[in-house]
């Protein structure tokens, strides 16, 4: 899929760790999991919203367009 | 008016799989006193098995068969059934055992599909892969089976003609499984739907 979420990488700069992340947003680790690892289908606005707070950032730095080659 | 569940425990799932297990358990029974009947006829004398016959009667008296090799055998016309002597032959035994299977397979693999389908439902998981695999199956199936029946009926037919003599031997194909197979499989694709929509909801964070 042409859409990578890059939630690792906003992890690392805000060194974050993925227990805590869970805890903060309310997501379980399985499924914060499922996003890291890019096998999500679709993420809510919801989700979003409640990551960027987490994270302190902005949607575009969580997820990035990357055409196939 | 209270709700009637449909899925789940204490649901109308629950009342259809006691049906179906029923259902089940006799086919077995029924199947396994066939088996039995042909192992005792092979060491019995008479050696006989019955098949219904359908043709539009002319005549009151039994039919016997005029072909040397089949000399006990005879349509007995009250009854609307071959005798059908296999003389001791296992070849005929065979045959005889391999058409009875053949009429029963469909029935007992349709029932155990439908056996496991519900006890998915019963769980509350309806959307399972492996259940749009069983639905596609009982649909194959149930659409071949008045088919391959149809088949086996010309054959059929053709032997009485040839062994009993020309007597309108009746060979109808039967739609309604046929029609119901065709629903079965259109039914498959909602559940290749649904499964879709499963996944798609699990998948979304």
């Amino acid at each position: 899929m042409p859409i990578v979420v890059n939630l690792d990488v906003m992890m690392a700069k805000r060194k974050m760790s993925l227990n805590r992340l869970s805890e903060e947003v309310g997501i379980t680790l399985s499924n914060l999991s499922i996003l890291k690892q890019g096998k999500a289908r679709a993420v809510r606005f919801s989700t979003l919203e409640l990551l960027c707070k987490a994270l302190d950032c902005q949607p575009g730095d969580i997820l990035e367009y990357r055409p196939d080659s | 008016m209270k709700k009637v569940n449909y899925l789940g425990q204490k649901s109308l799932s629950v009342f259809l799989r006691y049906l179906v297990n029923f259902l089940w358990y006799s086919q077995l029974i029924i199947v396994g006193l066939i088996l039995i009947k042909f192992l005792a006829n092979l060491f019995s004398p008479e050696n006989t098995f019955s098949w219904p016959v359908s043709f539009v009667a002319k005549v009151q008296e039994d039919i016997v068969s005029q072909n040397p090799n089949i000399l006990g055998s005879k349509i007995q016309v009250a009854e609307g059934t071959l005798l059908f002597d296999t003389m001791n032959d296992w070849h005929a035994n065979a045959m005889m055992l391999l058409g009875v299977l053949i009429i029963a397979a469909p029935f007992l693999a349709i029932t155990f599909q439908v056996r496991k389908i519900l006890k998915s439902f019963i769980s509350n998981d309806p959307f399972l892969k492996s259940n749009l695999r069983r639905i596609r199956l009982i649909g194959i199936m149930l659409m071949l089976y008045p088919i391959v029946l149809y088949i086996f009926g010309i054959g059929y037919s053709n032997y009485l003609n040839s062994n009993f003599g020309e007597y309108d031997f009746v060979n109808n194909m039967d739609f309604w499984p046929l029609f119901f197979g065709l629903f079965t499989l259109v039914i498959s694709e909602v559940f290749r739907l649904g499964i879709e929509y499963r996944e798609d909801n699990n998948l979304t964070i």
